[in-house]
């Protein structure tokens, strides 16, 4: 089916723009969601993310592609009937710890993350202690990462894992943490299981948290 | 008062005047529509007060451009800084070049580029050196390391500032995050020491709560303020070198302003670390060329039309992760660029691996590098007597020779420099003694330093004051539930 093959091509281009309306038309097509997300928009943003990784394609490209794809999937989530859903990897929420309004790795981590088939609970920067704590009670999540690029904003971490000790959570949840001064030493100082130094490595990591489940 | 090196000729300029006009009225445009953020209520009623627009809600402040350019005004060309030793004063601004020494998360190893935390008395030792290196004029803030085994986090950049004090007589800029501005002023008081506050930015076009308080606090004790913003190119600001000198200039701005209203003539240092970002990987895109470009710009823009000095931190960390060959070329070629384009101030000496490491040994070498770069803008003296006319003629064709003149006796020395760290000997005398490089000539030069330097000690009190103050600061980090 041609339009299938258009969607495919669309998110590897980046084409955002044009996404909603080819979707649009495989449905016409009587194209299935499945089809249209597993025959095309997962292979394109995977093929995506292979190429990234070998050094074809680079960083804008990427965040093109998952915007692309995002774009799509924000249209078809709606049109989802009864029983049909769309799988989800795990759960993930995010944010820069307290303190830090640094955000470029935070979204790299959630554009990979979601292209791996999180759903991602983004909860911005300098983010207080106690939302973080109210995000885990509300969403359940697998993973809680906290981002920071600079070095002393992360010394707020610990304070971080302190509430969510606090709140009895701990035990329900995986925690990452990285960004650029982040190094596996501090990660292993504070009991965190994942330390990731780049936002694609971040999602394997996770990835394989989810897998072990 | 330290020297530092003195340009005497018209730095390099990368800009038409147009340009620099263009770019100025781009970024009035900027700051008047779409503004700036604050995240600090007092600071958006001061700058209401100011003339300011304000949303208050959005915690968002737009610059009318008569305020913007009356704040410039305000700022002086000029200022003194004053160490414990008036050796070690400083004069920042005009003509003048001072390096800063460079910094790092932890120690590399000078053979294998492996890191570790270094100790505290390899922290000591680091300050240590650098005080006897003589193109290093001030430090950083949290310098050397980021990371020292024992120092919790929170308390690094005020136990960091104290151990410079305490092993150094040279000015030293402070920090911002997690109110260690408190504890590093009252530290310096007690030192009987000014520092160089620091106001940095979140771009794009905001700054977060600790740099407001950290910038009123920096003030109020009387110190100037550098103020950086840091962005990425591609990330937090416009790829292009043109788009992300007008967001950069006004995320400065902003700060300018705002540091006038606190207190009118305070001195500023503009810094620009703004780095394009690796493409391959979502990193900084240390010592590029983007990075040079940016701050040749950035020079001629502060240093013609706002007359504010300048910092430049381009040349602080090589993407290399070890000190060989494409460290030393890339740091060389953007110190170089930013000296020759009018930098007051340029961060130097010891930093490796993508801001991840420091080492002195390094620092030692880069001593070199930077009075060779300081010379170079010092250019050289034509004078009757340097132009040796008749010198020329009384020496005469072959088989005439300069080298038993007194002229040659006395000029060389003026007119050489002889890095003490580099090789310079015969291919025989290099392979007797050991074939030797730079890496361990500057070891040598290490030992030398350890064995002989000295610095002037705080008294016992000004040591118990510091201490009482790092105690405090543990008790207020205890309370806050950081330590």
């Amino acid at each position: 089916m041609s339009s299938l093959s258009d969607i495919h091509d669309a998110v590897a281009a980046g084409n955002y723009k044009d996404i909603v309306e080819l979707v649009k038309k495989a449905i016409d097509e009587k194209a299935t969601i499945d089809e249209i997300i597993n025959k095309s928009l997962s292979p394109a943003m995977l093929e995506v993310g292979d190429k990234f990784g070998s050094g074809e394609l680079y960083m804008p490209d990427m965040l093109l592609a998952a915007k692309a794809m995002k774009t799509a999937m924000d249209y078809i989530k709606p049109l989802l009937k009864g029983s049909e859903h769309v799988a989800e990897k795990g759960v993930l929420v995010i944010g820069t710890v307290k303190g830090d309004l640094h955000d470029i790795g935070k979204n790299l981590v959630v554009t990979m993350a979601e292209g791996q088939g999180f759903k991602v609970v983004d909860l911005g920067i300098d983010v207080d202690y106690s939302r973080f704590v109210e995000a885990i009670k509300e969403h359940k999540p697998d993973i809680v990462a906290f981002s920071g690029l600079l070095t002393t904003t992360l010394a707020n971490v610990p304070a971080h894992i302190k509430a969510i000790e606090d709140a009895g959570l701990r035990k329900d949840v995986v925690i990452a943490v990285g960004g650029a001064p982040v190094t596996r030493h501090f990660a292993d100082m504070y009991g965190i299981e994942i330390y990731a130094p780049d936002a694609s490595s971040a999602a394997k990591e996770f990835v394989k948290v989810i897998s072990k489940k | 008062m330290r020297r530092g090196f003195t340009r005497k000729f018209e730095p390099v300029r990368v800009l038409t005047d147009s340009q620099v006009e263009t770019i100025h009225k781009r970024t009035l445009e900027v700051l008047s529509e779409a503004g700036c953020k604050f995240e600090s209520q007092r600071a958006l009623k001061l700058l209401k007060e100011s003339g300011c627009k304000v949303d208050f809600e959005g915690h968002i402040v737009y610059f009318p451009p008569d305020i913007v350019e009356s704040s410039i005004k305000n700022c002086p060309s000029s200022f003194l800084v004053r160490s414990r030793d008036p050796k070690d004063n400083l004069l920042i601004g005009g003509n003048t070049l001072y390096f800063m020494s460079s910094l790092g998360a932890r120690l590399s190893n000078i053979d294998t580029g492996d890191v570790s935390i270094p100790t505290m008395q390899e922290n000591n030792q680091a300050v240590f050196i650098s005080d006897a290196l003589d193109s290093i004029d001030l430090y950083s803030g949290y310098t050397p390391y980021f990371e020292i085994e024992g120092v919790e986090p929170v308390m690094l950049c005020s136990t960091s500032l104290a151990m410079r004090l305490r092993n150094s007589t040279k000015i030293t800029r402070g920090t911002q995050p997690t109110d260690t501005f408190i504890w590093e002023t009252q530290i310096a008081k007690a030192a009987g020491q000014e520092l160089i506050g620091n106001m940095e930015a979140a771009a794009p076009l905001s700054y977060p709560e600790d740099a407001i308080n950290a910038a009123f606090t920096y003030v109020e004790a009387g110190f100037p303020v550098y103020i950086a913003a840091g962005s990425v190119m591609g990330g937090t600001a416009p790829v292009t070198v043109a788009g992300s000198t007008i967001s950069n200039n006004a995320e400065l701005l902003a700060a300018v302003v705002f540091i006038q209203c606190i207190k009118k003539g305070t001195g500023i240092i503009a810094n620009d670390f703004v780095t394009p970002m690796n493409m391959e990987s979502g990193d900084l895109f240390f010592c590029s060329l983007g990075a040079s470009l940016h701050q040749m710009a950035f020079n001629q823009i502060w240093h013609d039309l706002y007359k504010i000095p300048t910092n430049n931190t381009g040349s602080a960390f090589p993407y290399s992760k070890k000190a060989d060959y494409q460290s030393a070329y890339e740091k060389t070629h953007i110190a170089m660029s930013s000296a020759l384009s009018g930098a007051n101030m340029i961060v130097f000496h010891g930093g490796v691996t993508a801001e991840l490491s420091y080492n002195p040994i390094l620092a030692i070498i880069d001593d070199d590098i930077a009075i060779t770069i300081g010379k170079t803008i010092e250019g050289f003296e034509v004078s009757e007597e340097t132009m040796a006319v008749d010198l020329i003629k009384s020496v005469g064709p072959v088989p005439g020779t300069f080298l038993n003149k007194n002229h040659t006796r006395t000029w060389w020395k003026k007119e050489y420099f002889m890095p003490k760290s580099a090789d310079r000997t015969s291919f025989p005398e290099w392979q007797r003694t050991g074939k030797k490089g730079v890496i361990e000539k500057a070891k040598e030069r290490m030992e030398e330093i350890l064995a002989t330097h000295k610095v002037k000690p705080l008294s016992g009190s000004q040591d118990a004051e510091i201490d009482c103050i790092l105690d405090e600061a543990r008790k207020y980090y205890k309370a806050k539930g950081l330590l």
